[in-house]
C-alpha cells in the first residue's frame, strides 16, 4: 500500500508543481511593465548634434524660490479642500468644508495661491504614487504587489536630484519614504505606515517635528507625509466623525505650517491620491483619482489666467523642478502648470521654461526608443513631428499641449510591456498540467466518460463558466454567476438523485433546501466593486467599526453578533459534550477565545490581543497534534446495545471511560450516530479541524460578522452528510459542486477580484499597535488566510466528503486500497477543477492582453486566481496527506486490535463497534 | 373492413395532429410578435403569453396526448368529473410561491423588483405545473410521481411536466445575458428568462409533437387489434 501511495502523493504533488512553474513563467512575462532608465538628466548638446536650435537647459532659468515645503496629506481628496458656503456651519458630511484656511487664502491672495484637481495614475497606492510625485514617470502594473516592501527607487528623481547639487532634504512622517529613498535624506524621522487602525501615532509625531524643523535653517526641501486621513478612511470610511477629526486637525496643521512660511518658501499641500466611499483605494474610479493639490506662497508669482482646473500628478515633477532651479528628472512625462512661469517682465521665460521640459520630454523618448525595442516607429514619428512642431514655431502653448499630451498617451497605451515568449510558455505549462491530470483521470484511474446525468450536468457548467471568463463582463459579475451555477447544481442534484424511501427523499430536499438558502443568505455579506452598478452594500456587511457607535444599527449588529457566539456556542457544547476527549477540549477553548474576542468592547488587551493570540497558538497546536496522532480521539463510548439476535452485549469498549448508559435499538438496520464511536469521531476529527480553521479564518474577517460563519458551516455541515445516496458518494459532479462553493465562499465573505476590496484589518487581528517589521510575513499570511479562506476550507474538506453515512469509515478500513485510490482520484479532480479554471484566466489575459480593461479587471483577476490556486492546493496537499495518514493510523488501530476483518456482502454501513461486536461474538 | 376502420383511425389521428400544430403555429406568431412589446411593456405581455400558453397547452394536451396517457390517470378536466377547481387553483397558487421563492434562491433581488419576479414566477408555473392541474386530478401525487422516476425520456407520462422543465432550464440559460455589458434594454431583468423560458417550452412541445407523432401510428394499430381481438373473443 505505501508504495501505491507514494505513486500518488508524488503525482500529485507533480502536477501541482507543474501549474505552479507555468503561473510562475506567467506572471513574469504578464506583469512586466517597462524598461526602467536609469540615466541621469544631463544638459548636454546632443540636441545640437541633431542640428537642433535653441537648446535650453535649466540653468537659463532663475529659480523662483529657494526652498520648499512639501505636505502628502494621505487620501486628501479634492472635495476635501474645497469649502462650500452653502452648507451651514455643523450640518453637511463629515468632511465637508473641514478645511477653510485654504478656502480663506484662496480669497484673500489669489495670485499667491492655486487649487487643482491633481490626477492620479492608477493603480491608486500610496507607493506607486510617491514614485509617480518623484520621477514624474508612469507607474507599472507589477509594483502593485511589492507596495509593502519596495525597493528603493532606480529611476531619476528629484530627491536625488536635490541631493546631488548638495541641498539638504529634511523628511518625516509615513516610512515608504525611506523605503523609497533609503541614503537621499539629511534629516528623517520616519514612523511605521503599516497599522491602518492606527489613526494618530503618525500624525502627532509629524505636526510634533514640523513647525520646529521649519524654523531650522538646514534645509532646503522639507516633506512631511501624513497618514491619519487614509487610515481613517480604511477604518471607518468618509462619512464618519473621525474623518472630521482627521481634517479639523489637518487644518490646523496647514495653518501652523502658512504662519511660518518664509518669503523664499513655497508651499505645497496635495494628497497622494483619493479615497472611494468606503475609503479605499487602489483602483481608478473618479472619486480614488482625484486627488487634490494646493499651492501657496507668499510671493505673487501666479499668473491665474493661464491655470487650468486640472493637473496630472506627474506635473508636478517638472513644475517643481523649474520653480526651484533644479534639473528636471530623466524620465518624467509631466508638463510644466504654465501659470507659475509667466511673467509679465519677462515674456520669454514661459517659452523657456515649456521648451527646457518638453527638450526633456523628447530625449527621454529617443533614449527609451533606443533601449525598448519595442517602441512602435509610427509613434515615435508622430512624436517627433509635434515635438518639432512645438520647438521651431512662435510661442504657442496649444502645440506643447499637444506634444506633452500625445507623448503621455503614447507611453500610457504602450507601458504594459509584455514578453509574449514567457506568457505562452506559461500557458503551455499550465496546460499541460491540466491535459496531464485529465489524461491520468480518464486512462490509468478508469474514471471513465460514462458519468451520471448530475456529473455530465456539473462538468457542462463548469465548462461554461471557465469561457465565461473571456468576457470582462462575467469575470465581474462572477459572484452572482458563481451563486447561480452553485444554485442549479443543488437542486440538480436533488432531481437527479433518485431517493429510495420517500422519507429519506424528503431529508434530501430539507437538505438541498437548507443548503440553498444558506447559499443565498451568504450573498448579503458580499461587497460590491465599483464596475458592478446596480449593486447596494448590504448593512449587515458594514465594516463593524465604520459604525457609529450607539446608533440603532449598532445596537442591532451587536445582537445579533451575541446571539450568533450563543448558537456557536451551543451547537460546539452539543456536539463536544458527548465525546469531550483532548481533541473536543482544543475546539472548545477556541470557539469560547473566539466568542471572547468578538464579544470585547477592545477596550481591554486581552480580547483584541491576547485571546486571538493564544487562538492562533491552540490551532496550530491542535492541528499538529492531530497530525501526529491522529487516533487521539479514539474514544469509543462504552455501551449496551441489543443485537440483531436481541443478545447484550459490550460494545467497543476498547479504552473505558466512566460513563455507561444505556442505549436501545429498536431498528435493526437503522444505526444512531452513538452506535458509530470511531466512525463518527473519525469523521468528527477531520471536521473538528475544519470548524477549528473556519473560526481561526474568519476571526480575521472583522468586517463579515459572525453570521457568515454559521452560514458558511451550514454547507460544510450539509455537505457532510449530503444525500443518502451510495451511487454519488464518488461522484465527479458533487466535487465540481463542491468547487463552485469554495469560490462562493470567497465572494459571499466580502471579497471581489479587486485591489479595492482587499481587507486590510485582517492583517491585525492579535497583531495589537506595537507591530514591528517582524511581524510582517504572519500579517501576510493572515491576510491570505482571510482573504482565501473560502479556498482553502472547501479543499480541507474534499477528504471529507468520501465520509458518508452509506460508505461510513468501515466500508473504508475493509478496503483500504480503494480508500487509497479514491482519495486520489477526489483530489486530483478537484485540483483539475482549479488548475482548468486558472488556465482559462490566463489564457484569456494573453489573448486580451492589449483590452481597453486589462489592467482594471483581467490582471486583478489573474493575480487573484494565482493566489487562490496556491492556497487552495497548499490546502488540498496538506488535507491528503493529513487524511492518509489518520486513515493508516486508524487502520493500524483496528489491526492491532486483532479483529478478524469480515467481509460484508454489501456495502451498507458496518463500523468499528460492528467488527469488535462480531469478533466478540466470536470468541 | 379490419382495414378501413385502421384507415380510419389513421386519419381521424393524423387530423388531430395537423389541428394541434395550427393551433401551435399561432401561438409561435403571437410570440414572436408580442416579443416586439416585451421591452416596452414587460409584465403585460408576460401575463398575455402565460394566457397563451394555457390555450396552446389546453389543445395539445386535448387533441394530442390524452390519448397517449394511461386512461386511469387521465380524469382530467376534459372527460371525468373526478376534477375540482379549488384543488387546482390552491395547487397553482402554491406553485407561483414555489417559483418565486426558488428565483430568489437563485439569485433575483428580494425585495426590489418583486412584481417582474412574480411575473417570470407566474410564467414558469404556468409552463411547470398547469398541465397537471387539467390532466390529473391529483396533480400533487402525479407531480411528486413523476419527479420521482428515475429516467427521463419521452415517454406520455412525462409529457406534462418536460416541456415545464425545459422552460425551466431556458429561463436558467437566459440569464446567462443579463450581466454583460451591452447596454441593451431587452437585457433588463426578466426578459431574457422569459424569452429564454418560451424557446425552452417550445422546444420541449415540438419534441413531444414529433414523438407522438412518430409513435402514434404503430401504437394506434395495435390499440385496434387488440381491441378487436377482445371483442371477437367476447363474442
Amino acid at each position: 500500500m505505501p508504495g501505491r501511495w507514494m505513486w500518488h502523493c508524488c503525482s500529485l504533488f507533480f502536477i501541482i508543481v507543474l501549474a505552479a512553474v507555468g503561473v510562475w513563467t506567467f506572471a513574469l512575462g504578464f506583469l512586466l511593465s517597462r524598461v526602467e532608465l536609469s540615466d541621469k538628466a544631463v544638459c548636454q548638446n546632443q540636441f545640437a548634434a541633431a542640428g537642433r536650435k535653441g537648446i535650453s537647459c535649466y540653468h537659463n532659468l532663475k529659480p523662483i524660490f529657494n526652498r520648499a515645503v512639501i505636505v502628502v496629506v494621505d487620501a486628501l481628496k479634492y472635495d476635501f479642500l474645497l469649502t462650500n458656503h452653502s452648507i451651514k456651519a455643523g450640518k453637511g458630511r463629515s468632511y465637508e468644508n473641514k478645511l477653510p484656511v485654504v478656502d480663506h487664502l484662496l480669497k484673500h491672495g489669489p495670485e499667491n495661491t492655486a487649487l487643482f484637481k491633481f490626477i492620479a495614475d492608477p493603480p491608486t497606492t500610496t507607493m506607486q504614487r510617491l514614485k509617480g510625485l518623484t520621477t514624474g514617470s508612469l507607474p507599472t502594473f507589477v509594483d502593485v504587489g511589492s507596495n509593502f516592501d519596495a525597493g528603493s527607487i532606480g529611476e531619476d528623481n528629484i530627491i536625488d536630484r536635490i541631493k546631488e547639487m548638495g541641498k539638504n532634504v529634511t523628511f518625516m512622517g509615513d516610512d515608504t519614504w525611506i523605503q523609497l529613498f533609503p541614503k537621499s535624506f539629511s534629516k528623517a524621522f520616519p514612523f511605521p505606515s503599516f497599522d491602518v487602525r492606527d489613526l494618530d501615532t503618525v500624525d502627532r509625531g509629524v505636526t510634533q517635528h514640523l513647525v520646529p524643523e521649519m524654523r531650522k535653517k538646514d534645509w532646503n526641501i522639507l516633506v512631511a507625509h501624513f497618514l491619519g486621513v487614509d487610515h481613517c478612511g480604511h477604518r471607518y470610511g468618509r462619512d464618519h466623525p473621525e474623518m472630521a477629526r482627521k481634517l479639523k486637525e489637518m487644518n490646523e496643521m496647514v495653518r501652523n505650517v502658512v504662519q511660518n512660511l518664509q518669503d523664499d518658501t513655497v508651499l505645497f499641500l496635495m494628497g497622494d491620491h483619493g479615497m472611494t466611499k468606503s475609503g479605499d483605494h487602489g483602483g481608478d474610479s473618479k472619486d480614488e483619482v482625484e486627488a487634490g493639490l494646493f499651492v501657496y506662497s507668499r510671493k505673487k508669482f501666479i499668473d491665474v489666467n493661464l491655470l487650468p482646473d486640472t493637473v496630472a500628478q506627474v506635473d508636478f515633477v517638472p513644475t517643481f523642478s523649474l520653480l526651484l532651479g533644479h534639473p528636471i528628472p530623466f524620465s518624467n512625462l509631466g508638463r510644466i502648470i504654465p501659470g507659475f512661469f509667466s511673467d509679465a517682465t519677462d515674456p520669454s521665460r514661459l517659452e523657456t521654461a515649456l521648451r527646457v521640459n518638453a527638450q526633456q520630454v523628447w530625449s527621454f523618448i529617443q533614449k527609451y526608443s533606443q533601449e525598448a525595442s519595442d517602441f512602435p516607429p509610427a509613434s515615435l514619428r508622430h512624436v517627433d513631428t509635434l515635438f518639432h512642431n512645438a520647438t521651431s514655431q512662435q510661442l504657442s502653448l496649444v502645440a506643447y499641449q499637444s506634444f506633452f499630451q500625445q507623448t503621455l498617451n503614447v507611453c500610457r497605451t504602450l507601458w504594459a510591456r509584455f514578453d509574449t515568449k514567457l506568457i505562452w510558455l506559461g500557458v503551455v505549462f499550465v496546460g499541460a498540467s491540466v491535459a496531464i491530470s485529465l489524461l491520468v483521470l480518464v486512462f490509468i484511474s478508469s474514471f471513465g466518460w460514462t458519468q451520471s446525468f448530475f456529473a455530465l450536468v456539473a462538468i457542462a457548467a463548469s465548462v461554461v463558466h471557465f469561457f465565461s471568463m473571456f468576457s470582462n463582463s462575467f469575470q465581474v459579475h462572477e459572484d452572482v454567476s458563481v451563486q447561480c451555477i452553485l444554485q442549479a447544481l443543488i437542486w440538480t442534484h436533488f432531481i437527479t438523485t433518485p431517493p429510495r424511501r420517500s422519507r429519506q427523499a424528503r431529508g434530501n430536499f430539507l437538505r438541498c433546501l437548507l443548503l440553498s438558502i444558506a447559499v443565498r443568505c451568504m450573498e448579503f455579506y458580499r461587497r460590491c466593486r465599483e464596475e458592478q452598478s446596480e449593486c447596494q452594500v448590504n448593512e449587515v456587511s458594514v465594516d463593524f467599526d465604520s459604525i457609529p457607535l450607539q446608533s440603532d444599527l449598532y445596537h442591532l449588529r451587536r445582537g445579533l453578533n451575541v446571539i450568533a457566539y450563543l448558537l456557536i456556542g451551543s451547537v460546539s457544547w452539543m456536539s463536544l459534550e458527548k465525546r469531550l476527549n483532548k481533541n473536543g477540549q482544543v475546539h472548545l477553548l477556541v470557539v469560547i477565545l473566539f466568542c471572547l474576542y468578538f464579544s470585547g468592547e477592545n477596550a481591554f488587551d486581552f480580547h483584541t490581543v491576547f485571546a486571538p493570540r493564544l487562538l492562533y497558538i491552540s490551532t496550530v497546536g491542535a492541528v499538529t497534534c492531530l497530525f501526529l496522532s491522529p487516533n487521539i480521539s479514539l474514544k469509543p463510548r462504552k455501551s449496551q446495545s441489543n443485537n440483531e439476535h436481541g443478545e447484550v452485549l459490550m460494545n467497543g469498549n476498547v479504552v473505558t471511560n466512566g460513563s455507561s448508559r444505556r442505549t436501545s435499538q429498536p431498528e435493526v438496520n437503522s444505526y444512531s450516530k452513538a452506535d458509530f464511536p470511531a466512525n463518527f469521531d473519525y469523521a468528527l476529527q477531520t471536521f473538528g479541524q475544519v470548524i477549528c480553521i473556519v473560526l481561526t479564518l474568519f476571526l480575521c474577517t472583522v468586517t463579515g460578522g459572525t453570521w457568515n460563519v454559521i452560514l458558511i458551516g451550514l454547507p460544510v455541515l450539509t455537505k457532510f452528510h449530503f444525500m443518502d445516496s451510495p451511487e454519488s458518494s464518488d461522484g465527479v459532479g458533487r466535487l465540481v459542486m463542491w468547487a463552485f462553493m469554495a469560490w462562493h465562499l470567497f465572494f459571499s465573505s466580502g471579497h471581489q477580484t479587486t485591489f479595492t476590496t482587499l481587507h486590510w484589518n485582517s492583517a491585525f487581528v492579535g497583531i495589537g499597535e506595537d507591530s514591528g517589521k517582524h511581524w510582517q510575513l504572519f500579517q501576510k499570511i493572515l491576510m491570505g488566510s482571510e482573504t482565501f479562506a473560502g479556498q482553502i476550507l472547501a479543499a480541507w474538506a474534499v477528504p471529507l466528503m468520501m465520509m458518508w453515512r452509506e460508505r461510513g469509515d468501515s466500508y473504508w478500513l475493509q478496503n483500504p486500497e480503494v480508500y487509497s485510490s479514491s482519495l486520489w482520484k477526489n483530489c486530483l479532480s478537484y485540483q483539475l477543477w482549479h488548475t482548468s479554471k486558472l488556465f482559462f484566466v490566463m489564457l484569456n489575459a494573453a489573448v486580451n492582453r492589449r483590452h481597453l480593461m486589462v489592467w482594471k479587471i483581467f490582471a486583478p483577476r489573474f493575480i487573484y486566481e494565482a493566489l487562490s490556486f496556491a492556497c487552495s492546493s497548499s490546502a488540498l496537499l496538506l488535507a491528503f496527506l493529513y487524511s492518509s495518514r489518520a486513515f493508516f493510523v486508524l487502520f493500524q488501530f483496528i489491526t492491532d486490535l486483532q479483529v478478524p476483518l469480515v467481509q460484508y456482502p454489501s456495502r451498507r454501513t458496518k463500523d468499528i463497534g460492528d467488527l469488535v461486536k462480531s469478533s466478540r461474538k466470536r470468541r | 373492413m379490419k382495414k378501413r376502420l385502421d384507415i380510419e383511425k389513421i386519419a381521424i389521428s393524423g387530423g388531430k395532429v395537423l389541428l394541434s400544430s395550427t393551433a401551435l403555429l399561432p401561438g409561435l406568431v403571437g410570440y414572436g410578435k408580442l416579443t416586439m412589446d416585451i421591452v416596452q411593456n414587460p409584465q403585460d405581455t408576460t401575463l398575455y403569453l402565460t394566457a397563451a400558453v394555457f390555450l396552446l397547452d389546453l389543445c395539445t394536451f386535448r387533441y394530442l396526448y390524452l390519448d397517449d396517457l394511461q386512461p386511469r390517470k387521465t380524469q382530467a378536466l376534459f372527460r371525468t368529473p373526478g376534477w375540482n377547481f379549488p384543488t387546482a387553483a390552491l395547487f397553482m397558487l402554491a406553485s407561483v410561491l414555489l417559483f418565486f421563492v426558488g428565483i430568489i434562491l437563485f439569485g433575483a433581488p428580494i425585495l426590489d423588483s418583486s412584481m417582474e419576479t412574480l411575473t417570470l414566477a407566474m410564467l414558469l408555473a404556468t409552463t411547470a405545473f398547469l398541465p397537471f392541474c387539467y390532466v390529473y386530478a391529483q396533480p400533487v401525487d402525479e407531480l411528486l410521481k413523476v419527479l420521482q422516476t428515475e429516467k427521463l425520456d419521452l415517454s406520455m407520462e412525462k409529457a406534462p411536466l418536460f416541456p415545464g422543465m425545459l422552460a425551466v432550464v431556458g429561463a436558467w440559460c437566459g440569464a446567462v445575458v443579463i450581466p454583460l455589458d451591452w447596454d441593451r434594454p431587452w437585457q433588463a431583468w426578466p426578459i431574457p428568462c422569459c424569452y429564454g423560458a418560451f424557446a425552452g417550452y417550445a422546444v420541449g412541445h415540438l419534441l413531444f409533437i414529433s414523438a407522438s407523432i412518430t409513435r402514434s401510428l404503430p401504437r394506434r394499430y395495435s390499440a385496434v387489434r387488440h381491441q378487436q381481438s377482445a371483442t371477437s373473443k367476447a363474442e
